[in-house]
């Protein structure tokens, strides 16, 4: 009889113990997003994407921060892993991302709006992947 | 004489455009670096990182101004991101940190390869509130370029940023901001 609730206990204290982990691993390792996986919001050409920024900020914000953005239009700008897309929208790819770049390129990219830079006068879209290079528009 | 008039025109033209480039310079920098830490001892790091910050620095004026976006600050723990943004520095309302200063007793012409003191003075805005900043900081030259490096300490309160109580004893007091620019 003893042993049996000893058994019980044990069995209980293990169960809180998994379910201890199990919640601990879900607040402290709880996975990022992979915006590459996640299917767009918006499909956009770059320059309306920051027509809508650059002329009312407050409610583009609502609509589109955060969201993930299917965003085309031609390179104008090649950094080290960034693309700027008719010079309006700057485009920061996932760092292992390898890409050959080529300014006048059209092309479609898919990735997180961040927000808008009034210094730059640049939408900003990170975690960015490419979609399409050959598109054309 | 006329070859010789037309040489004195292109000597003069290209004087123009040589003063021109170096008078009103506008370094930028679109990819920055700024990180801040508030972590306390024992407990889980407090810190984020924005890779993608908006420098611009007038060589003549001696101004900087710089801006980041606030949902480009990445934490390793994806909780905290969605805490911070949503909780503390409220991103849907206020998306951007924006710092506006100038360089004190700062001539471009002396700044050599060796990192330089530098005091920067200016005013920090996030969160709907103002803060001035006045600090050091390490500016150097690299190519044509111009590197700054440095941090400076704000607080939460600086910025009506409220912590609740549960976890005020896990987030340092003190926030460490380092920033890390390399103007071209």
């Amino acid at each position: 009889m003893k042993k049996r609730r000893l058994y019980i206990i044990g069995l209980v204290v293990l169960a809180l113990a998994i379910l201890a982990g199990v919640a601990y691993n879900m607040t402290f390792n709880s996975k990022h997003r992979e915006i590459s996986k996640e299917e767009a919001t918006f499909q956009i050409a770059a320059d309306e994407l920051q027509y809508f920024f650059a002329n009312n900020e407050a409610s583009s914000v609502q609509k589109y921060m955060d969201e993930v953005l299917e965003v085309s239009g031609t390179i104008t700008e090649v950094e080290q892993n960034s693309i700027v897309l008719d010079k309006r929208v700057m485009v920061n790819f996932l760092a292992n991302a390898e890409n050959n770049f080529e300014d006048g390129q059209p092309i479609v990219i898919k990735g997180r709006c961040v927000g808008f830079d009034e210094l730059l006068l640049q939408v900003k879209i990170d975690q960015a992947s490419v979609i399409d290079k050959r598109h054309q528009l | 004489m006329k070859i010789r008039r037309t040489t004195i025109t292109i000597t003069l033209l290209l004087l123009a455009f040589t003063s021109f480039k170096s008078t009103a310079q506008r370094l930028v920098d679109k990819n920055g670096t700024v990180e801040f830490e508030a972590s306390e001892a024992l407990f889980e790091p407090v810190e984020a990182k924005n890779e993608s910050v908006t420098a611009v620095m007038d060589t003549e004026k001696n101004e900087i101004a710089s801006l980041a976006l606030i949902k480009g600050f990445r934490f390793k723990n994806s909780l905290m991101e969605e805490h911070f943004n949503e909780n503390y520095i409220e991103s849907e309302t206020y998306p951007k940190a924006t710092f506006k200063g100038k360089l004190i007793d700062f001539n471009i012409t002396d700044l050599g390869n060796e990192p330089k003191k530098v005091r920067v003075d200016g005013k920090l805005q996030l969160h709907g509130k103002e803060k001035n900043i006045d600090t050091h900081l390490d500016v150097s030259k690299s190519g044509d370029g111009v590197v700054i490096r440095g941090s400076f300490i704000v607080t939460p309160d600086d910025f009506d940023i409220k912590i609740p109580s549960i976890v005020k004893n896990k987030i340092a007091k003190e926030v460490k901001v380092s920033l890390d620019f390399n103007l071209n």
